[in-house]
């Protein structure tokens, strides 16, 4: 009576084995790649250059139209900055700006808003910044072109 | 009767076919693991450097308003406070250091100054470091400088790890001796 082979592995076995393996190894990619990214981005929000020079154009700000800029925000919770906007090109160009949005303290609305010029990431940096209850308080919110990041209350 | 103990070929190839790429897997992703290490200790030490230097400069420059800024011979700029106090900021592009006041930090390995960017001022020149300056309006504060000193490492070569000072001020207040970058 020919008994069958009860040793050795299977095929099946092998690639059952195999796909286990791979598994796990594209999960920890996923994970490894997420810490990556969060490490990433701890490194480009508020950064000290970046705080420092929006505590420097905070005082521009507050002598360039400052009245009809916050009358502006109350109307649509935020403003963007343009650089073609009288005396601002050079502060652009000069401090590597790529986007400068003043908006209120409470940017809970802010939050969900996306538009032409505000990229996704530049959204994802706003939900990293804790909202205040202060009434009249605005914040401005400035972009890098070397994607870091960095906002202060006005 | 036949053997029937043992492994096929078919099985032993398959098996050892599959061993290997996981195994390669597992290489690529601690090479990755080491190279993602070196960059990380890197770039924390650049970033701890800059970060310093520029708080160190800023508390000066928020908390005492500036009377003058001139340069104070190769590589040398010098800040006088309104509280008295004076400091030179000064770079070495041979040894790779950076003082400010008695504060001195030292580039790491492979750290180099923009030496595309050179200045001259009479007899005094200044390398790696882009200067512009300007004003606005009518208002007060109405004029503004911008002190760039871009540091470069060779594992980030887009990233800047130097000194950008950017000073909003009252022309009054605040004199400039300082030369211009041609590409303000």
């Amino acid at each position: 009576m020919k008994k069958n082979n009860q040793k050795g592995f299977m095929l099946v076995e092998a690639f059952v084995v195999s796909t286990i393996v791979l598994g796990v190894l594209v999960f920890m990619f996923i994970q490894i790649r997420t810490i990556v990214n969060g490490f990433n981005k701890s490194f480009s929000y508020n950064t000290i250059p970046g705080i420092y020079i929006a505590n420097e154009l905070k005082k521009i700000i507050k002598i360039q139209d400052y009245d009809e800029l916050k009358q502006q925000v109350e109307l649509t919770g935020y403003v963007l900055v343009d650089e073609d906007r009288a005396d601002w090109n050079n502060m652009f160009g000069m401090n590597n700006i790529k986007t400068l949005i003043i908006a209120k303290d409470d940017i809970n609305s802010l939050k969900k808003i996306k538009g032409e010029k505000i990229s996704d990431k530049v959204v994802d940096y706003i939900n990293t910044i804790t909202s205040s209850d202060v009434q009249n308080a605005y914040r401005i919110i400035v972009e890098f072109n070397d994607d870091t990041y960095a906002s202060i209350r006005l | 009767m036949k053997n029937s103990k043992g492994f096929s070929i078919v099985e032993l190839i398959v098996s050892f076919s599959l061993t290997m790429i996981i195994v390669i897997i597992l290489f690529e992703i601690i090479v990755y693991m080491k190279e993602l290490y070196e960059k990380s200790v890197t770039q924390t030490e650049l970033l701890n450097r800059q970060n310093l230097m520029t708080d160190y400069i800023y508390t000066d420059i928020m908390s005492n308003e500036v009377d003058y800024i001139d340069v104070c011979g190769d590589n040398c700029i010098i800040f006088s406070y309104s509280n008295g106090d004076v400091k030179k900021l000064e770079w070495d592009t041979s040894y790779g250091s950076l003082r400010y006041g008695d504060y001195v930090v030292n580039l790491i390995n492979n750290t180099n100054f923009d030496y595309s960017l050179s200045l001259e001022d009479d007899d005094n020149k200044l390398d790696g470091v882009k200067i512009c300056y300007g004003s606005f309006g009518t208002s007060v504060p109405n004029s503004y400088v911008s002190i760039k000193l871009p540091l470069y490492n060779s594992l980030f070569s887009d990233k800047d790890f130097g000194l950008n000072i950017f000073y909003v001020y009252d022309s009054d207040n605040t004199q400039l001796y300082l030369p211009l970058s041609l590409d303000c």
